[in-house]
């Protein structure tokens, strides 16, 4: 009798036929259907966002821009409240700066256009030159970081885009806390709970929170200025498309 | 090839490293194609089913248990893959009411196949095989190809084990008209 078992399987392995660039042909669908997830999508997001955050990074240099005029024209008729309202590290560097700039900014800022705003009392005309020149140094530093904030915006990470949406709506005020080195951000826990704050972004020593609407910001400024923990503050307000950028 | 060795390529499959799958397919296709054949019982199904048996065995790389027996593991997947095509087809000739009342009768009362009729000519094993019905030769084709027992073929197609056995004797029988028998293997 005839083996059916080895002359079946022989019949069969002489039939085996060579698969191999099938195989292949079906592992390189697969890696074709998995490299857009990883490469191709998210480069598209980037651009798209960059692009965006460019625009976004000018409107809140603008923003700036137009917080400063304000405070100047303020400022001369009262620099008092006007310094008062400062950004803490912005006060800090004012009497030295004023000190280093007196001399230039008597070149600098047109001494009628102080007259004019003065009436052209001497003691007016004294408060008017020191808010000037804080305005100055000022406008030096909000430029400067307007336009780092500009040049950040552009490589913001995507992962951010969620929320740059929620607060494209106008209108919302933003406190930027930078915390003293060391400082532990939990440290900031009463103040959230006391102030509904919403955190929206957090880098290197730095906070950003979402104030809510109803808060007295006074009170907000006044514990802000007494916790040791907070090294710099400043309370930024979005208008139209802006949103705040580091 | 050895488990160890098996590991060694699921390893680098997992890295994408087609060298690894290439191993197991100079190893492993005459038997993958052996196991898919004996289930689909043509070519052409055979050669997309085993196709489908190594890239299944990629995509399940990383799930692969290492050390756990690797020939067992690739029997199952290409059996499985190869009653999947057949249920999709609807070719698995399911046991009628017929056969197992056959079956049931003929259950202990058939005296054993006649090994002394006679042998027809000198034709091949594929002849002799076309002798069979569908179904028959699906049943042998799992048993002798696919190194299936009773059992599984029955667990596997949903036939009754005793169809399944009956229809086995009854392909034998015929297969020994031909001057085949069982074998060693």
């Amino acid at each position: 009798m005839r083996d059916l078992n080895k002359e079946y399987k022989d019949m069969v392995l002489n039939e085996t036929p060579d698969i191999w660039s099938k195989i292949e042909a079906g592992l390189d669908e697969r890696q074709k259907a998995a490299q857009p997830v990883i490469a191709a999508a998210p480069k598209r997001k980037t651009f798209k966002l960059t692009r965006m955050m460019g625009y976004v990074g000018a409107a809140a240099a603008a923003v700036l821009c137009i917080c400063l005029v304000a405070p100047l024209l303020k400022g001369s008729r009262d620099a008092a409240t006007a310094e008062s309202n400062a950004p803490r590290h912005i006060r800090s560097a004012a009497p030295e700066a004023a000190a280093d700039t007196a001399a230039a900014s008597q070149e600098m800022y047109d001494t009628a256009e102080i007259d004019t705003l003065t009436g052209g009392s001497k003691k007016e005309r004294n408060k008017a030159e020191a808010a000037v020149n804080y305005s100055a140094d000022a406008a030096e530093i909000y430029m400067e970081e307007a336009e780092e904030s500009a040049a950040a915006a552009g490589e913001r990470d995507v992962a951010d885009e969620a929320k740059m949406e929620e607060l494209l709506a106008a209108g919302k005020r933003m406190l930027k806390l930078t915390l003293v080195p060391g400082a532990d951000a939990g440290a900031l826990e009463y103040l959230i709970n006391e102030f509904s704050l919403s955190p929206y972004d957090e880098y290197d020593n730095t906070i950003l929170f979402v104030i809510p609407e109803g808060i007295d910001v006074e009170e907000l400024k006044d514990i802000i200025e007494k916790d040791e923990n907070i090294a710099e503050s400043e309370i930024i307000t979005t208008i139209d498309d802006s949103i705040i950028t580091r | 090839m050895t488990d160890e060795k098996f590991g060694q390529c699921i390893a680098a499959m997992t890295r994408g490293d087609r060298n690894g799958l290439k191993e197991i397919y100079e190893e492993y296709m005459p038997y993958v194609y052996r196991v898919v054949y004996g289930v689909v019982g043509k070519r052409e199904d055979a050669e997309d089913i085993s196709t489908d048996v190594f890239l299944k065995l990629w995509d399940n790389a990383a799930s692969f248990r290492q050390g756990s027996p690797h020939k067992a593991y690739i029997a199952t997947v290409s059996r499985n893959l190869a009653i999947d095509f057949m249920r999709k087809q609807n070719r698995i000739v399911l046991g009628s009411e017929e056969e197992t009342v056959e079956d049931m009768a003929g259950a202990g009362s058939d005296p054993p196949p006649d090994t002394a009729e006679t042998v027809v000519g000198n034709i091949s094993v594929k002849e002799a095989l076309d002798s069979l019905n569908e179904a028959e030769r699906m049943v042998v084709s799992m048993k002798v190809l696919s190194d299936m027992t009773f059992k599984e073929i029955a667990e596997q197609t949903g036939i009754p084990m005793g169809t399944v056995t009956w229809r086995y004797r009854e392909a034998m029988k015929r297969l020994r008209r031909y001057g085949f028998d069982e074998g060693s293997e």
